[in-house]
């Protein structure tokens, strides 16, 4: 890449640029004119503008390293991709509904990118994960999909989605996408606890402040965690923050035991009503969905979201492309979207963590109003994100088993 | 339509045991509607208990679960959810239909009426908020009692039980019971009860030898469509809770649609055995009906 | 229950009674009259089911006309303003009507047809028309959704026909309503003779349905209809687990997003039910000795 004949006429581009000889807009232009696509150039703007303050080389290295992570990188062709999936005249999308973590935004920013019509119905866009690869292999009309990482390896066992990697492959951590490609985790949350602070007047950090006596019936998931991905996490994580393990869900178990016996867990679910009524005052459920209801309550009731400090657990989503799609390269486009820094940002938008998080951070694109409205950085280190299937399906198993005894002992 | 009537002039006026064909096309509509969206469906859900979801091979492993204790506790919740808010529902609904025709107004007959017909409907979700925000753990009953000192959820009350439950299904039982049992109570003719009270029975005496036997057979029908509609309610149930409560009808629609588990198989296995109970208790109350028209006609 | 003495009361009335002895049936109404001051014990009951059946619906007005710390209407206006309102109930009331109108065109000429042709098909249709309350609607999704869904050969589910299974299923629920309420009305006429003597007047049998049968039940029709189109309107099972934005689900779905004016709309839309019902019962009040009577939800 070092001696890649485009990104060192970046590397000069932003050293002109850091130092004042070159005005925002040439700069832009040029870049366009180079052949990098928009998210890739306004990337590199914010690149080298925060790191303009630092020293003009810094800037160029910046905007090398901002361009090696763009989509117009060595030997992929942007240009080729984008005709070809204007020519295919469209995309259908399966299982990925407006309101989910801001997709409603990344909708817009393919639009008014590329102007390529989604189709789709707003109930298949409300479709579950298995729902979707039932849709992929019975009606073929799907291009791509957003599923669970479940799902993904199971639509690939399949032979349902088709290869594709991306031209961020290379950020993506190896235990977060199949090697050979079949599938690739687009975002990720964390289990959190979102709080009530106008009804619980103690500090929650961790697991072990939910057992506090002033907690009557206030601390609640959402739904059957036999049945349900988000209480499924919840259990998941208290297990290995209490003494467990990924293959050991036996202490969540237990602690869900201990805070029903102790009348502390309430069986009403964590849903937006029940939490903004006040209903639920410590929700254990996705920061993503907290931190939504946070904005929806609007201090009536004040949600604060917190990330346990003992441990939580991370499920990525995972986005696919169908195998036999009917538009395979308008599929590839939008992998390419989802996967560039624009695209992962409007995840970040939606308080989901997109997949490249750690890149992103590490080159300084976070925008700081983003950052401050989730939790802190630093909360999140302890978060394991959970990719490996066969240690989900045993320890779903380990749950069913368990649960039962739990909600019997009523 | 009009062949048969040039053919052969017969003088015979157009009556109505003409033209059968005409009257066979009349019910061909009705007979695909059923046909399509109520008969196929059973007999797939028939077919799909006894076949594997996986292999679509014969099986019967998907009634296994009327051999586990701990997958039938949903029919036993289902089963005892219902009889008690059949209990409630037909003795309130009963008290207060009776009182609605005691009151001899007829605006509060026509309020009664018309509002339950509006609340009979009103389950599932709404229901089930509208309870949370009465009687949940930060309910405004709930917070009455605490200013008057007691602690419901300390003391073991909560609205996510068999016994909370009741009292939402109360919501719609209690209407339904009085839509159907007031035509029966207004047809008590007042002039039964004065012809006992002439012969010298008391008022428990009429009630026993009079009212009780010609009002036992509607009230028994009335209860079994109250323990039926109980049985199969799932929008209600969905609402308030899942998971610590297991029932049938939110079991079934877990294995359709939940994220970790996906049987349709057992699905239909399970919507079977409901369907059982549910024909036991209907057919009972068609036989019971029958008997009463007698009685109760005008 | 009320405990007035007879022979008091009628001592009084005596004299005139035996003077003008045509009006005893006057006489008879004005003594049955002056009891009609509400018992106590009939007062004390409906006063109690007025607090059960308001105090939920109060609790979700506190909830959802207020900023969560003032009282304000605002989340009505809001909820109204919604873009998912205006498409959800308009998609409710297309399907409510278009369930009605297949109701009564269907439901209407099959009942006639039986009970003025094929009354051996009569128990047949009793039976059918009972089924749909065996296969409550949560079965009844699940068998619609495998007979005709995404893995079936018959997918209407992922279609533009896809609706269709929707109307198909709310007919099948609305099916033992109307048919009760229509056989009900025919059977209270003497269909055969009006059809008859129709017929002899020359009538075709569609004229005799259209202008001589339908008129005489047309009370039968429009309770069919009424429960028809609450049915339609209130129905949740089938439409969230189909994936319909219908308005039931669209109240459910708002709750998630905008929880408060959500419940605003769940209170208006009870009420403005309310409202509707009353005015058809007063419509219907017209004609006496008929009543609207609403099965039951589920």
């Amino acid at each position: 890449m070092a001696n890649d004949p485009l990104l060192a006429r970046i590397d000069e581009l932003g050293s002109a640029f850091a130092s004042g000889q070159l005005g925002r807009r040439q700069f832009m232009k040029t870049l366009l004119g180079l052949g990098l696509g928009l998210p890739a150039v306004a990337a590199i703007i914010a690149a080298c503008s925060a790191a303009a303050t630092a020293s003009p080389a810094a800037a160029g290295a910046a905007a090398a390293s901002a361009a090696a992570a763009a989509p117009a990188a060595s030997g992929f062709d942007m240009n080729a991709l984008v005709a070809a999936a204007k020519s295919e005249g469209s995309i259908y999308q399966t299982g990925i509904p407006p309101e989910w973590v801001n997709y409603q935004a990344i909708f817009d920013l393919w639009k008014s990118t590329y102007g390529i019509p989604i189709n789709g119905t707003s109930t298949e866009g409300e479709y579950t994960s298995a729902q979707e690869l039932d849709s992929i292999k019975n009606t073929g009309k799907p291009d791509v999909g957003d599923v669970g990482i479940a799902v993904a390896v199971l639509g690939k066992q399949q032979g349902l989605t088709a290869p594709y990697k991306n031209s961020h492959w290379a950020d993506i951590p190896d235990t977060a996408k199949d090697a050979d490609g079949y599938w690739c985790c687009n975002y990720w949350g964390a289990q959190a606890f979102a709080i009530n602070t106008d009804a619980v007047k103690i500090p929650i950090n961790d697991w072990n402040d939910l057992l506090d006596p002033s907690l009557k019936s206030a601390v609640g998931i959402d739904g059957d965690p036999t049945k349900a991905n988000d209480s499924f996490f919840a259990v998941w994580s208290a297990a290995v923050a209490n003494g467990g393990s990924l293959d050991n869900i036996g202490p969540g178990i237990d602690f869900f035991n201990k805070l029903l016996q102790s009348g502390n867990l309430t069986a009403a679910r964590a849903n937006t009503a029940n939490v903004v009524s006040g209903e639920v005052k410590v929700a254990i459920i996705w920061d993503y969905l907290g931190l939504a209801y946070r904005d929806k309550a609007n201090g009536a009731p004040n949600i604060k979201v917190t990330i346990p400090a003992s441990g939580s657990l991370a499920s990525p989503y995972a986005d696919i492309v169908a195998a036999k799609a009917p538009h395979p390269n308008a599929g590839r486009l939008w992998q390419e979207l989802i996967y560039s820094d624009a695209g992962q940002l409007l995840f970040l938008g939606g308080y989901a963590h997109p997949i490249r998080y750690a890149v992103l951070n590490a080159a300084g694109k976070i925008p700081p109003d983003v950052a401050a409205k989730m939790p802190a950085a630093d909360l999140y280190t302890k978060v394991q994100l959970v990719t490996d299937v066969s240690k989900i399906t045993a320890a779903e198993t380990a749950l069913a088993a368990g649960w039962k005894i739990v909600v019997n002992s009523q | 339509m009009s062949a048969a009537g040039v053919a052969r002039p017969t003088g015979k006026p157009a009556t109505v045991e003409g033209r059968r064909g005409l009257a066979v096309l009349v019910l061909l509509p009705f007979t695909a509607l059923v046909g399509l969206f109520l008969l196929a469906p059973t007999v797939s859900l028939l077919w799909g208990s006894v076949h594997s979801a996986r292999t679509g091979q014969f099986t019967l492993a998907n009634y296994s679960y009327l051999g586990h204790p701990l997958d039938l506790l949903p029919f036993a919740n289902s089963v005892e959810l219902s009889l008690a808010s059949t209990a409630l529902g037909g003795l309130v609904g009963l008290l207060i239909a009776q009182a609605i025709v005691s009151s001899r107004r007829p605006v509060i007959q026509e309020i009664a009426t018309t509002f339950s017909s509006v609340a009979a409907n009103f389950a599932g979700v709404p229901l089930a908020f509208a309870f949370i925000a009465t009687l949940g753990a930060g309910g405004l009953v709930t917070r009455l009692f605490l200013d008057a000192g007691i602690d419901l959820y300390n003391g073991g009350f909560k609205l996510y039980s068999v016994l909370g439950l009741t009292i939402v299904y109360a919501y719609w039982e209690i209407p339904l019971m009085v839509l159907v049992m007031l035509p029966p109570l207004q047809a008590m003719k007042p002039s039964w009860r004065e012809a006992a009270e002439i012969l010298g029975a008391s008022r428990w005496q009429y009630l026993r030898a009079v009212a009780v036997p010609i009002l036992a057979t509607p009230v028994i029908s009335s209860l079994l469509l109250l323990y039926a509609n109980a049985f199969g309610a799932f929008a209600t149930a969905y609402g308030l809770t899942t998971g610590f409560v297991s029932l049938v009808p939110i079991q079934i629609s877990n294995l359709v649609s939940g994220d970790i588990t996906f049987d349709p198989g057992q699905a239909d296995a399970l919507a079977v055995g409901l369907a059982a109970i549910m024909a036991l208790c209907i057919g009972g109350r068609a036989l019971l009906e029958r008997r009463s028209t007698r009685w109760l006609a005008r | 229950m009320s405990g007035g003495s007879m022979t008091g009361e009628a001592t009084e009335e005596t004299l005139p009674a035996i003077v003008a002895g045509a009006h005893a049936e006057r006489l008879v109404r004005r003594r049955t009259r002056r009891r009609t001051r509400t018992p106590a014990w009939a007062a004390v009951v409906l006063g109690a089911a007025a607090v059960y059946f308001l105090v939920p619906l109060y609790a979700t007005a506190v909830f959802g006309f207020s900023t969560g710390k003032a009282f304000t209407l605002q989340p009505l206006f809001a909820g109204l303003a919604d873009d998912g309102f205006h498409s959800s109930l308009l998609l409710s009331l297309g399907y409510a009507i278009v369930t009605t109108c297949l109701a009564l065109v269907v439901v209407a000429p099959t009942a006639y047809l039986v009970e003025l042709r094929f009354p051996g098909l009569r128990s047949t249709i009793e039976f059918v028309s009972i089924l749909p309350f065996v296969i409550p609607p949560i079965i009844l999704t699940v068998g619609l959704s495998t007979v005709y869904g995404i893995r079936s050969p018959v997918n209407l589910i992922s279609s533009e026909w896809a609706p269709v299974l929707l109307v198909g299923g709310y007919f099948v629920l609305t099916l033992p309503f109307a048919f009760r309420a229509i056989d009900n009305a025919l059977r209270a006429v003497d269909v055969r003779m009006l059809s008859e003597a129709a017929a002899s007047l020359g009538a075709s049998p569609v004229h005799t349905f259209l202008r001589v049968i339908v008129p005489s039940i047309s009370l039968g029709l429009v309770s069919a209809a009424l429960l028809a189109f609450t049915t339609a309107m209130g129905e949740f099972t089938i439409a969230a687990l189909l994936g319909y934005p219908t308005f039931p689900v669209y109240l459910l779905n708002v709750n998630a997003y905008l929880p408060r004016e959500g419940e605003a709309l769940v209170l208006v839309s009870f009420f403005i039910t309310w409202a509707g019902v009353l005015a058809l019962a007063a419509v219907a009040r017209r004609a006496p000795g008929t009543q609207i009577v609403r099965g039951g939800p589920m």
